[in-house]
């Protein structure tokens, strides 16, 4: 297997004038899974759909293998289009609610692998559906007579009918109860090792996240501000916004939403950190923006604080 | 005197395979400024039962049973009847905030449609109540965003618009399907504290469906545990989390990333076969003949309701049979 790397450069989405991605850069090898995580809105959604070629990015570049993936017109390359998949964050609207499951779960394959026989399709259909665990009688319904967590699981068995290499998986576990949420993970975990599958894990369960990923990326704003390996991240987080999603997230019970989150009144100037304004330690310092820089063995962070 | 109490609450949906048996003679009750938290297996029927106190149904849907709202059975009000309670006395909070938005209108009008309607205010006023309510849910620029149409939303973003539109109406009981799925730590953390203002300050009583355990725990008061249609487990959300009787509530806690991501192994019975029995049979740790066929009422021990034949007065020694039973066959 060679170096899958994955690059992601000053990628500007420019509408209505703000930026949704400001040059966010990670690299994903064979086999390893980056975890995601950051404020809803922050654009994790949006760096995975840019990756894919759903929407075109202002600017910045993705390669796979050393390969450009996206077009000028940044569209996803036809060769490239079986090898990087996605789970979507709504399953739900990823279904056609016209067609029937059977149909859904039959039809990547159709169009990927037209040197399958229908017999053979067939058979795998039904191992995939023993892979994630749904049984035949939901074959015959509409996505909208299925629970949140059954469409779920049809639409991971699509995906995986198309053996891909690199998989990006936006909150693929939201709608399952912890002990289906576990299984799926387990099963993804296994699919993954077994066929070295790249994989990009957005999430908000940062212990989930722990548990998937090698690394962990942690995004603010449209900008990685922290990024580490898993248990680092998770022990010893480093940039405020990190410390305090860590903190929140551990501490429900006690937490009170307004602890830590200032609101001062400075408004990020252009140019500024983008935390500035609720910042607890920001100084003078902040007003400028800061890079990602290396603090320790493999630990990068973008705060002025280091 | 409860607000809502549901008494043998049945939904069956008539499909080509046969009967789909969503909701299995369901007792519950809520009092008012109370959160019960409904938990259980995806496509255990909690969507499903909350549709049912709504009658949002699909036409395929047939409930039976009693569910008395303020003393009125909501089963046999009309449908004009029932649009009235809707909306003004029980809000509903949807699961998948993607497809509860109408994607062609601007979220602004959206969220302000449900007031001018039901409560019949000004344009005006309707707007600034509704912009309050989505900056208490951290939502940044509400001003601008009202301008904004669903696909130019991230999932968190539609998430609270949705929980916003849910309880601008000051309902008195409301009914929340996963309200924080989809947002990040902080946000939650926001969604709960709003949930929990709501229900202290408006007396308001909530019916919170959800997987994540944690919010449960933070929020409610009761907690009722569901599998296969039935509810299995239910008592105060100290005792069923930290000491659950029922084995299936004791695999699901057991299942926590905390606890080192241990799922229950096997899959749950199809909703469309009859079971005499339990229907936790073939996942349980601890079953014996007798479960497969005896029919299982409810028992109460030490003030929590469960559903299982063999739970004794501790629940200690099960305990012990199930965590070697569950870990050894996960691994
Ligand atoms: N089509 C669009 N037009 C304008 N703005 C958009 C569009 N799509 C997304 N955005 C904006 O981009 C930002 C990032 O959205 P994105 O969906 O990537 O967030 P996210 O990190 O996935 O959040 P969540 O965790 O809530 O899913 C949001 O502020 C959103 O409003
Ligand atoms: N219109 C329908 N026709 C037939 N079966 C249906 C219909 N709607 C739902 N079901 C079935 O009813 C069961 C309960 O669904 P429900 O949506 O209540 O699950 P849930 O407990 O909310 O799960 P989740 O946590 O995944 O949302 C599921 O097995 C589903 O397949
Ligand atoms: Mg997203
Ligand atoms: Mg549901």
């Amino acid at each position: 297997m060679e170096e899958l790397s994955k690059e992601y450069t000053a990628g500007v989405f420019n509408r209505k004038r703000f930026k949704v991605l400001d040059g966010v850069s990670f690299s994903v090898k064979p086999g390893e899974t980056l975890g995601l995580v950051g404020e809803s809105g922050s654009g994790k959604s949006t760096v995975a759909r840019t990756m894919l070629g759903l929407i075109p990015p202002s600017s910045g570049r993705v390669l796979y293998q050393d390969q450009e993936v996206l077009s000028p017109k940044g569209r996803m390359k036809k060769e490239f289009c079986g090898k990087m998949q996605i789970i979507f964050q709504h399953p739900e609207s990823a279904l056609n609610p016209r067609m029937k499951i059977c149909e859904s779960l039959l039809e990547p394959m159709i169009i990927q692998k037209k040197d399958l026989t229908r017999k053979e399709m067939k058979s795998r259909r039904w191992e995939l559906l023993q892979q994630v665990g749904l049984s035949e009688e939901h074959l015959n319904r509409y996505p909208h007579e299925l629970s949140g967590g059954q469409i779920q699981r049809v639409v991971l068995a699509r995906i995986l009918s198309l053996s891909p290499q690199f998989l990006v998986a936006d909150e693929p576990t939201s709608m399952l109860d912890v002990s289906v949420q576990a299984q799926v993970l387990r099963m993804l975990k296994q699919i993954q090792a077994e066929n070295g599958i790249g994989l990009l894990f957005i999430s908000h369960d940062i212990e989930v996240v722990n548990w998937m990923s090698d690394r962990i990326a942690v995004m603010y704003k449209g900008q990685i501000v922290e990024s580490a390996p898993a248990e680092e991240l998770c022990q010893n987080p480093f940039h405020p916004y990190s410390r305090l999603l860590v903190e929140s997230f551990s501490s429900l019970k006690q937490y009170s939403a307004k602890r830590d989150w200032v609101e001062n009144n400075y408004t990020g100037e252009a140019g500024g950190c983008h935390y500035y304004s609720h910042c607890p330690q920001a100084g003078p310092d902040c007003r400028q923006r800061p890079v990602l820089k290396e603090t320790g063995a493999e630990h990068y962070i973008a705060c002025w604080l280091t | 005197m409860a607000l809502l109490s549901i008494r043998n609450l049945t939904t069956v949906f008539n499909c080509q395979e046969g009967m789909v048996k969503a909701c299995n003679n369901v007792s519950l009750d809520i009092n008012q400024g109370q959160t019960l938290g409904l938990i259980g297996e995806t496509g255990c029927g909690k969507s499903v039962l909350g549709l049912s106190i709504l009658k949002l149904l699909p036409v395929n849907a047939v409930s039976s049973g009693q569910i008395i709202y303020n003393n009125q059975d909501l089963l046999a009000l009309s449908v004009k009847e029932m649009c009235q309670v809707r909306g003004s006395e029980i809000g509903f909070l949807p699961q998948s905030p993607a497809t509860a938005l109408n994607p062609v209108l601007r979220i602004g009008e959206q969220l302000t449609e449900g007031l001018q309607l039901h409560q019949g205010m000004v344009k005006e006023k309707a707007r600034v109540i509704a912009m309050d309510m989505l900056k208490s849910l951290g939502l940044k620029d509400c001003d601008k965003r009202a301008a904004d149409y669903p696909h130019q939303l991230s999932g968190g973003m539609k998430q609270r618009v949705v929980a916003a539109m849910s309880i601008t109406g000051q309902p008195s009981l409301l009914i929340a399907d996963e309200p924080t799925k989809g947002l990040d730590a902080v946000n939650r953390a926001q969604v709960i504290d709003l949930l929990r203002q709501l229900t202290i300050k408006t007396k308001a009583s909530l019916l919170l469906i959800t997987h994540d355990l944690k919010v449960a725990v933070a929020l409610c008061d009761e907690i009722a545990v569901m599998y296969s249609g039935e509810i299995v487990e239910k008592g105060s959300a100290d005792q069923v989390l930290n000491n659950p009787l029922h084995p299936y509530t004791q695999g699901l806690v057991a299942s926590l990333p905390e606890r080192g991501l241990f799922p229950i192994p096997g899959y749950s019975p199809s909703l469309l076969d009859d079971i005499p029995g339990c229907r936790f049979y073939s996942r349980c740790p601890i079953r014996n003949e007798n479960c497969k066929h005896q029919p299982v009422i409810n028992r109460e021990v030490n003030g929590v309701h469960v559903r299982c034949l063999y739970v004794d007065q501790s629940g200690g020694t099960q305990q012990r049979i199930y965590g070697r039973g569950f870990q050894s066959e996960a691994v």
